[in-house]
C-alpha cells in the first residue's frame, strides 16, 4: 500500500511547515506517512536490523530538527529530502565505524593485480547475472532486504547508492571517498554477488 | 539519474525496493516522542540551564584569572643585564644634564670666583645673580641643575645690604652643593653599574660606546673651557681654585658621559629589519551559554629582527620569545550541527620568556597586551575537537620601550590563523 501518493501538494507543504514549527501532531502524521520508506533506507544501508533501528531513531530526530531548512520543490520532494537526510546519516554512521575500509581493501587488491582481467572474465562467465524477473518478484521483499544487508559493506554501499538511490558513479565515489573506476568495478561485482545469492534462494525454493 | 545497463530483473528489484515500506519497531514512535519532548521541554530545563550557564561563566572567569595570575607569577621579569642599546630605565632623561647646561656650570663657577670691585645682588624670587664689574652689568640666570662650587673664595666688597645678600647666597650655594654632590654620587654609582653591565654584555660594542663617550667628553670639555675663557675675558675676572675640584671633575666627567649617552639615544644608531612574527598556540573553548563560548589557550610568539649598527654597518640578530594567554568571548552567528561561524573579541596578556641580542641574553621587562577581534569558522571533526580558521584585527600595547620589536613598528595588525580547538 502506498500511503504517500495520497498526499497532495498543499498537504505536503503544510505538513512540512507544521513539522518545522515542532507541532507534535504534524510530526506524528509525518511519521505515519514516511517512517516505512525511511526505515527501508536504513535497512538496506546498515548491516543489521539493530543498527538500522538505532540510525532510524537518530535520523528521525535530525529530520525533525532540520525541517525548518527544507524548501519544497514539487510533489514528493519532502520524502526525497527526508530519504537523503537519512541516507547521509547512515553513511556518516558507517564512516564512523570505519566500514568504508572494506572498500579500500578491495581497491588495494585491485591495484595489486590479484584480480586480473582474465580472472574477472572467468568469474563473470561463472556468475551470469541474468535471472528471470518473475522469479525475483516472488521472493519476499523482507528477504531481499535481508540479503542486501548481508552483502560485504563495500558492495552494499555502492549498490545502494548507484542502483537504489540512482547516483552516478562519480557521485557515489565522492561520497565513499574512492575513485570513480573503483566504484564502477565494485558495483559490477555487487550485482554479480546479488544475482548469485538470489539464484541460490530461487534454487532452494524450487528444491523445496 | 543513473545510466546503468542493468538487467530487467534488477530494474524491477530497484523499483520494488524503492517503494517498499518496512515497518519500524512498534514502540519507535513512543521513543521518538520521548526524545522530542526531551529536546523541546524548555520549562523543565530552564532553571538548570541558567544555573549551568552562570556556573560556567563564573568558572571560566576563575580559570582565566588563575591562568593570568599563575602566568605572571611563574614568569616574573628576570634580573639579567639590560639591553645594550638603551640606558637602564632607572636613569630617566629628566635626570640627565644636557651639554648646554654643563657649559653653564663652568661659566657660573667662573663667575662666582669674583675677587674685587663687584657688586652682587640676588633676586630671591627669580634666583638671578647680577654682577656689575666696574659699571658693566651682566646677568646670568641660575638654573636648578647648576651646582655651586668654590664659593669660599668669593670676595665681594661688602656693604650692609650686599653682605646679607651674599650670606644668603652662600648658604644657598652650600645647600645646593651638598644636594648636587649627593646626586652625583648616586648617579656615579648607577653609571658604574651600568658600565659594568655594558662591559659584561657586549664587550666590543661597550668599548665602542666608551670610545665615543670619551671623544664627546673631550669635545665638551674643550668647549666648556673656551666658554669659560671668554667669560673671564669679558668680565675681567680670574678663575679661582676649586675646593671640590676632584669630585666635581669626576662628576662632570660622568655627567658628560651621561649627556653623551643621552645624545646617543636621541640619534639612534641602529636600523631594524623586522621579520613576520611566528605564533604557535593551543586553543580551548568552554561553552558558557547557547551560542556563547569562552575561549582561552596558550600562545608562543617569536619576534625576530636583523639589527644593523649604522656606525660600523655590522648586522646582528635580535630575537624575543613571548608566551601569552588569550582570553576571548566567542559569539556564534551561524550555528549548524557540524560547523559554526562566529565573532570573537578579547585580550591577550603576554610576557617575554627569553630574548637575545647578538647571541647575548637579556631580559625584557613588562607585560605585552593586545586587544583582539576576529571573524572565524570552525568545523567539528570529532565530538570535542574542531578545526578553525580566523581573520582578525589586533592592537598591541608594549610597555617595554627599551628595545624595538615588530610590535612597536606594527602596533596594529590583521591576523590570519588556523588550527585545532578543544571544546569542553
Amino acid at each position: 500500500m502506498n500511503r504517500i501518493s495520497t498526499t497532495s501538494n498543499e498537504e505536503e507543504q503544510l505538513l512540512a511547515r507544521q513539522c518545522a514549527a515542532q507541532e507534535r501532531k504534524a510530526q506524528s502524521q509525518f511519521y505515519q506517512l514516511y517512517a516505512g520508506r525511511l526505515f527501508t533506507v536504513c535497512l538496506r544501508f546498515m548491516p543489521s536490523r539493530a543498527e538500522a533501528e538505532d540510525i532510524f531513531h537518530d535520523g528521525m530526530l535530525i529530520i525533525f530538527e532540520r525541517l525548518k531548512q527544507f524548501t519544497w520543490q514539487g510533489n514528493g520532494s519532502l520524502l526525497k529530502w527526508a530519504c537523503q537526510v537519512m541516507r547521509n546519516e547512515c553513511l556518516q554512521k558507517l564512516r564512523k565505524t570505519s566500514r568504508f575500509r572494506m572498500i579500500s581493501l578491495d581497491e588495494s587488491l585491485e591495484e595489486e593485480g590479484t584480480l586480473g582481467s582474465e580472472i574477472e572474465a572467468h568469474m563473470a562467465s561463472l556468475h551470469d547475472d541474468s535471472i528471470e524477473t518473475s522469479l525475483v518478484q516472488k521472493i519476499p521483499m523482507a528477504k531481499i532486504l535481508q540479503l542486501i544487508s548481508t552483502m560485504p559493506d563495500g558492495y552494499r554501499i555502492v549498490l545502494n547508492l548507484v542502483l537504489f538511490d540512482g547516483l552516478s558513479h562519480r557521485e557515489a565515489a565522492k561520497l565513499m571517498g574512492i575513485n570513480e573506476k573503483s566504484s564502477s568495478s565494485q558495483y559490477a561485482r555487487a550485482k554479480r554477488f546479488l544475482a548469485q545469492k538470489i539464484k541460490q534462494i530461487i534454487s532452494n525454493e524450487q528444491n523445496e | 539519474m543513473n545510466e546503468q545497463n542493468n538487467p530487467q530483473w534488477l530494474d524491477t528489484l530497484r523499483n520494488d525496493v524503492n517503494h517498499y515500506e518496512s515497518l519500524p519497531p512498534t514502540s519507535e514512535w513512543t521513543h521518538l516522542e520521548a526524545s522530542l519532548d526531551a529536546q523541546g521541554t524548555v520549562p523543565k530545563k530552564a532553571l538548570w540551564t541558567i544555573q549551568s550557564h552562570w556556573l560556567r561563566i563564573v568558572g571560566s572567569g576563575a580559570i582565566a584569572a588563575l591562568l593570568v595570575l599563575g602566568f605572571l607569577l611563574i614568569y616574573p621579569a628576570s634580573e639579567g643585564p639590560a639591553p645594550i642599546v638603551q640606558l637602564p630605565t632607572e636613569v630617566s632623561t629628566a635626570e640627565l644634564i644636557e651639554p648646554s647646561t654643563l657649559l653653564l656650570v663652568d661659566s657660573v663657577s667662573v663667575n662666582l670666583s669674583i675677587r674685587t670691585n663687584t657688586v652682587a645682588q640676588m633676586m630671591p624670587s627669580t634666583e638671578t645673580l647680577t654682577l656689575a664689574p666696574l659699571g658693566e652689568v651682566t646677568q646670568i640666570t641660575l638654573l636648578d641643575e647648576i651646582p655651586f662650587v668654590a664659593t669660599e673664595q668669593t670676595t665681594i666688597q661688602p656693604t650692609k645690604t650686599t653682605q646679607v645678600v651674599v650670606d644668603s647666597l652662600l648658604m644657598l650655594k652650600r645647600k645646593r652643593q651638598r644636594e648636587y654632590l649627593e646626586q652625583l654620587e648616586m648617579e656615579n654609582e648607577r653609571i658604574r653599574v651600568y658600565n659594568e653591565q655594558l662591559e659584561q654584555s657586549v664587550s666590543h660594542l661597550a668599548n665602542k660606546r666608551f670610545t665615543i663617550g670619551l671623544m664627546a667628553d673631550a669635545g665638551l670639555m674643550n668647549q666648556s673651557n673656551s666658554v669659560s675663557g671668554s667669560t673671564n675675558q669679558m668680565m675681567s675676572l680670574a678663575v679661582s681654585d676649586m675646593n671640590y675640584e676632584s669630585p666635581t671633575n669626576e662628576a662632570k666627567g660622568l655627567k658628560l658621559y651621561n649627556a653623551n649617552n643621552y645624545a646617543f639615544i636621541a640619534q639612534p644608531s641602529y636600523s631594524y629589519h623586522h621579520k613576520y612574527p611566528l605564533n604557535l598556540g593551543l586553543s580551548f573553548a568552554i561553552n558558557v551559554a547557547p551560542r556563547l563560548a569562552f575561549v582561552t589557550g596558550l600562545v608562543y610568539t617569536k619576534l625576530s629582527a636583523d639589527v644593523t649598527d649604522e656606525i660600523d654597518h655590522r648586522t646582528f640578530g635580535q630575537t624575543v620569545h613571548y608566551l601569552s594567554i588569550p582570553i576571548a568571548i566567542q559569539w556564534s552567528l551561524i550555528e549548524q550541527r557540524y560547523y559554526n561561524i562566529y565573532l570573537s573579541a578579547g585580550t591577550t596578556v603576554g610576557r617575554s620568556i627569553d630574548a637575545q641580542i647578538d647571541e647575548q641574553s637579556f631580559s625584557v621587562h613588562g607585560v605585552q597586551t593586545s586587544f583582539n577581534t576576529s571573524l572565524g569558522a570552525q568545523y567539528f571533526l570529532l565530538p570535542h575537537w574542531s578545526i578553525f580558521t580566523e581573520v582578525g584585527y589586533a592592537k598591541f600595547y608594549d610597555d617595554d620601550k627599551r628595545i624595538e620589536t615588530y610590535r612597536d613598528t606594527h602596533s596594529t595588525e590583521i591576523t590570519f590563523s588556523f588550527g585545532f580547538r578543544w571544546h569542553l
